[in-house]
C-alpha cells in the first residue's frame, strides 16, 4: 500500500503555497496603489521589504516540502505504485520552475552576484508566469477535486 | 550598452526569450577584467564651487534620454491613489534644484559652523550606485540592473513606473515621468505609471572612453572616475590629508560613489534641504541585509526536506519491523 501524504504536509504546502503567491504578487506595487495595505492587518504587505523576507520564507518552506515529497516517493519506490495525474505533473513543473527560478533570484541578491540585463528579466518573467500558472492550475484541482496522485493498481483494475 | 529593446519586440520575444535564457542562466561573480572593472567616483567637496557646470553638461549630453510624453496623460485608477508625476512642461524640465527626469544631478549646499569655523560646503548629488543596490534586486520586472563596471542603470523601455526602486533606494533618487513607457501599450490605467529616470553615470560616453559629462566639464576637478580600489585608497589618502570624512564606502553596504569632506557628514546632513528630489546625507544601513540573512533559510530548506525524509523512512522502517515482530 503506498504511503498517504500526512494531513501536516498538505496543510504546511496549502498555506506555504499561499503565503507564497500573496508576498509574489506584493512584490510587485500594487498592494498600496489597490488598498490591500489599507486593511487592517495587511499592512505589513505595502512594506517591500517585510514582503520580500516574507516570500522567501514562504518559498524555502515550500522548497524544504517539495525535496521532502520527492525523496519520500524515492524511499518508498512510489513511482512503482504510483504515478502523478495530468493536474499533478502540471502543478509538479510550475512549482519547480518557481522555485529554481526563485533560488536563483534570492541568489542574484547576494552581494558580488550580477545578472546582465537579458538574463534579470528572463528570471523575473518566468519566475512570475510559472507562479501564476501554479496558482491557475492548483485552484482547477482544487475546484475539480483531482488529486496529485493516482494509484497505478487501482488504474490497471479499472481497465 | 545592452541589446537595445523596443517596446513591443520586448513584449513578443520577451516570453519566448525568457525560457532559453532561463535555462541557459547561471550566476556569475563580477568579473575581474580590466576593461569591466568596477568603476568609482570620488568628490572632494573641499572643491566644489557650485558652479553648476556639471549639471548643465548632465543635462545636455542626457537630452536624448529624456522621457517624451506623447498625447494626454492616463487617467490612472484608482486616482486617489496613483498621481501622475509630469515634469514635460518647459517650465518643470528646467528645474535644476533637485533631482527630477530631465535633470539627474544637482548641487545641494550646506552652511553652518564646525569646530568654531563657517564651512561652505557644496554637494553634487545623484544616484551613489550601490554595489548591492536594492533598485535592481527589487525591480519585480528586471529593469534596474547593474553592468560589469558597477553602473546601475534602469532601462526605460522595460520599466512600468511602480516607483518601487525609489521606495527601496535608502536616497529616494530614482524620478519618474508619467505618460510614458511600456505601461501605455499594457494596462496604461491600472498597472505602471511611466518610467523611472536617474543618472546612468553616462554609461555611453564610458563605453566610448570618454568621461562622464560631469566629470569631464568640471573646471574644479571635484571628480575622478577609476578603478574601484585605486579610488578608495585615494579617498583615504584624501580624508587623511585633510583630516576629512568619507560617504558612501559603507552606506547601503557600499556604493561607488565615495564623497571626502572636511565636516562630517551627520553635520551635512543637518546643514541641508532634504525632502522629495533632495536625499539626505545620513546614515545608511545595508538595505539588502535582512533579505539576505533569508537566503540561509532558502539553503536549508532542502536539507530539511532530505533529512525529514530520511527520518520518515527510518521511522516507517522500524515501525514495519516491529509490526513484524509482533
Amino acid at each position: 500500500m503506498p504511503a498517504k501524504t500526512h494531513p501536516l504536509q498538505k496543510i504546511l504546502y496549502g498555506l506555504a503555497l499561499i503565503v507564497a503567491l500573496f508576498t509574489g504578487f506584493g512584490n510587485m506595487p500594487l498592494y498600496g496603489r489597490y488598498y490591500i495595505a489599507d486593511v487592517p492587518g495587511f499592512g505589513w504587505s505595502g512594506d517591500f521589504f517585510i514582503n520580500v523576507n516574507v516570500h522567501i520564507l514562504a518559498g524555502s518552506l515550500l522548497l524544504a516540502i517539495a525535496v521532502y515529497a520527492f525523496m519520500n516517493s524515492i524511499l518508498h519506490g512510489e513511482g512503482r505504485k504510483q504515478r502523478l495525474t495530468f493536474t499533478g505533473r502540471l502543478r509538479v513543473f510550475f512549482l519547480v520552475l518557481s522555485l529554481l527560478t526563485g533560488i536563483l533570484m534570492v541568489i542574484k541578491n547576494l552581494p558580488e552576484i550580477r545578472f546582465p540585463l537579458e538574463m534579470l528579466i528572463a528570471f523575473n518573467f518566468a519566475h512570475m508566469g510559472a507562479a501564476v500558472l501554479l496558482l491557475i492550475v492548483s485552484l482547477l484541482a482544487l475546484i475539480l477535486q483531482r488529486p496529485w496522485k493516482n494509484n497505478r493498481y487501482a488504474l490497471r483494475n479499472r481497465r | 550598452m545592452p541589446t537595445r529593446l523596443s517596446r513591443r519586440s520586448f513584449i513578443k520575444g520577451g516570453l519566448i526569450t525568457a525560457g532559453a535564457l532561463a535555462a541557459a542562466g547561471v550566476p556569475s561573480p563580477r568579473p575581474a577584467l580590466a576593461a569591466d572593472a568596477e568603476l568609482c567616483t570620488l568628490l572632494d567637496l573641499q572643491k566644489c564651487i557650485a558652479c553648476g557646470a556639471c549639471v548643465e553638461a548632465c543635462r545636455e549630453v542626457n537630452e536624448a534620454k529624456f522621457p517624451e510624453p506623447e498625447g494626454p496623460m492616463p487617467d490612472m485608477i484608482p486616482r486617489n491613489k496613483v498621481k501622475i508625476s509630469d515634469w514635460s512642461s518647459e517650465e518643470k524640465r528646467d528645474v535644476d534644484d533637485r533631482l527630477t527626469p530631465y535633470n539627474w544631478l544637482f548641487i545641494q549646499s550646506a552652511y553652518g559652523e564646525y569646530n568654531g569655523e563657517a564651512f561652505e560646503i557644496n554637494i553634487p548629488r545623484r544616484c551613489m550606485h550601490c554595489r548591492n543596490a536594492p533598485c535592481s534586486n527589487l525591480c519585480p520586472f528586471g529593469a534596474a540592473f547593474i553592468q560589469g563596471d558597477g553602473i546601475v542603470r534602469i532601462h526605460p523601455d522595460v520599466c512600468m513606473g511602480g516607483a518601487k526602486c525609489k521606495a527601496v533606494c535608502p536616497w529616494h533618487i530614482p524620478e519618474r515621468q508619467s505618460g510614458v513607457g511600456l505601461h501605455l501599450d499594457l494596462l496604461p490605467q491600472y498597472a505602471g505609471n511611466g518610467v523611472m529616470y536617474k543618472c546612468d553615470r553616462c554609461y555611453n560616453r564610458l563605453k566610448e572612453g570618454e568621461l562622464p559629462a560631469c566629470i569631464d566639464v568640471c573646471p574644479e576637478e571635484v571628480q575622478e572616475i577609476g578603478p574601484r580600489e585605486e579610488i578608495i585608497e585615494k579617498a583615504h589618502k584624501l580624508a587623511e590629508e585633510m583630516d576629512g570624512y568619507i560617504y558612501g564606502e559603507n552606506e547601503n553596504g557600499g556604493t561607488n560613489t565615495l564623497y571626502v569632506s572636511p565636516v562630517p557628514f551627520d553635520v551635512l546632513n543637518k546643514a541641508i534641504e532634504k525632502g522629495p528630489g533632495s536625499p539626505h546625507l545620513g546614515a545608511a544601513d545595508d538595505a539588502m541585509a535582512s533579505a539576505n540573512n533569508m537566503a540561509l533559510a532558502m539553503a536549508i530548506a532542502p536539507v530539511a526536506g532530505v533529512v525529514g525524509a530520511f527520518f520518515h523512512f527510518m521511522r516507517l522502517g522500524t515501525s514495519d519491523q516491529r509490526r513484524k515482530g509482533a
